[in-house]
């Protein structure tokens, strides 16, 4: 879809109800989804009953990832929650066409390169997957608990920007998400404002 | 001069971006930064306008304090003369809206002015007096790219510069109008109520742009309606719909028409605390 400019006139006011899709709620089950990996294998939530899921929606060309993928940060986490039987998936929902959807061959070369940790990375080209966890920026990140409910949404940490030098100091909200499910507690700050470039459904 | 958004947004592009002897643009990521001020004089004690003008390439934009759905906020560093201080906040002008279909964004096409209040010392520094400010942004147009510039302008200004300053500034939304507007709660949503300055004043439609996604959600519908009273009310969702009345609102109210009639600004900031009125 084209970057539509909206000056704002009263029609557009009086109507408004900008979000376009549902937006999965914390607290309730997380939406099920059914999509392929880059190697082709089917992933569904269901089958990762019994463990923590994180969804990672992203967009390797967008600046707000390669900030944490860049620095490894991203794959850090990763690699820290798989070892403790966290799935982590990532999730692309770019529309054929739009930046940051590849082919299989070339996100296999690309998470090599860049190291990724991530249990599998999965394809959502038409988007539907996107739209039912309401996923509205890259990254954006979902924790799913071992029963199936929706434990955290929103921003991997709390200093949007592109710059590597803000994550040392930022509160890591899916590290701290984890961390609080995984001990049996609640989750503290479970719902955020993500940060990122737009998902390109 | 009509001020609607469209005549807003013509006019600032037929600025003629004439040769200014002591500023320089800095082009990064799809924007030409430059920092401007009013100060053809610089008055001991006095205030002037600083400003960072950002031109953004066609097809692109920059962010308002409020990025929305995506995007980044443009922030400024202002590194000050000496003994030079801030006299306000930043002002930034009323946004567009830009959608895709991950959501709505809010910020700049074409060119836009943000703009600080500085005041001078009782007595001045040594020539020559330099003001710098590093200003960081992110450019999207499809795909997003973050820029920067360091910018630096020497006062006095010059008449050019002022001129261009001086209407950035008329441009700003109005800070404050006849009309008494105040805040109360309600399950989910915040309730604004408006009170025309006189009876026969109206509005033919209200909308709100948070300053603080955490507060209020800038998407979800706002409900607009007129008392047979005349006052109009205007609903907000809140960011979090079990959140308590928030202690403080503050963002824009954009509406069909000028505030203060068909010449004046159809933005107005708002700044409501609990128990206030603006």
């Amino acid at each position: 879809m084209k970057n539509i400019q909206i000056a704002f006139t009263v029609a557009s006011f009086l109507a408004a109800t900008v979000s376009a899709f549902a937006e999965a709620e914390v607290g309730r089950p997380a939406p099920a989804f059914s999509l392929a990996d880059v190697d082709g294998q089917t992933h569904t939530l269901a089958e990762h009953a019994g463990k923590h899921v994180v969804l990672e929606w992203t967009n390797y060309e967008c600046p707000f990832v390669k900030k944490h993928y860049e620095s490894g940060n991203m794959q850090k986490l990763q690699e820290a929650y798989t070892a403790k039987g966290v799935v982590w998936l990532s999730v692309n929902s770019s529309a054929p066409g739009k930046q940051g959807n590849f082919t299989p061959e070339e996100w296999k070369k690309r998470s090599a390169e860049w190291k990724s940790k991530a249990s599998a990375i999965l394809l959502d080209p038409d988007g539907q997957t996107g739209k039912d966890y309401g996923a509205k920026t890259t990254p954006h990140v979902f924790v799913v608990n071992p029963q199936g409910t929706l434990v955290y949404q929103g921003a991997i940490d709390d200093k949007p920007g592109t710059d590597p030098a803000e994550i040392q100091g930022a509160r890591n909200h899916v590290q701290a998400a984890l961390d609080e499910s995984m001990a049996g507690n609640p989750v503290t700050e479970a719902s955020t404002k993500s940060y990122g470039c737009s998902v390109k459904y | 001069m009509r001020r609607g958004f469209k005549a807003a947004c013509l006019g600032l592009l037929l600025l003629s971006g004439t040769a200014r002897l002591n500023a320089a643009v800095v082009k990064d990521a799809h924007v030409a930064a430059e920092l401007l001020t009013d100060a053809v004089t610089v008055e001991p004690g006095g205030t002037f306008w600083a400003a960072v003008r950002l031109v953004m390439d066609p097809g692109w934009h920059t962010y308002w304090k409020n990025p929305g759905d995506s995007g980044l906020a443009t922030s400024v560093e202002w590194n000050l003369p000496p003994g030079f201080e801030s006299a306000g906040e930043l002002r930034w002008p009323a946004p567009r809206g830009f959608e895709d279909g991950a959501g709505m964004s809010y910020g700049y096409s074409g060119e836009t002015f943000l703009l600080m209040p500085v005041r001078v010392p009782d007595t001045l520094p040594a020539t020559p007096i330099t003001l710098s400010a590093e200003v960081r942004w992110l450019a999207c147009q499809e795909v997003c790219l973050p820029g920067r510039a360091r910018l630096e302008t020497t006062l006095p200004a010059d008449a050019a510069a002022r001129a261009m300053v001086e209407e950035a500034h008329r441009r700003l939304p109005l800070t404050g109008s006849g009309w008494k507007i105040s805040m109360s709660d309600a399950p989910g949503r915040i309730v604004l109520r408006l009170d025309p300055p006189a009876r026969d004043r109206e509005t033919r439609g209200v909308r709100f742009l948070p300053e603080d996604p955490s507060v209020a959600r800038h998407s979800g519908t706002q409900f607009f309606r007129k008392d047979q009273d005349g006052f109009y009310e205007l609903s907000v969702p809140k960011a979090d719909s079990r959140a308590p009345a928030p202690n403080v609102l503050k963002g824009l109210l954009i509406a069909k028409d000028g505030w203060e009639g068909p010449d004046s600004s159809a933005a107005l900031e708002i700044n409501l605390t609990a128990q206030s009125q603006s």
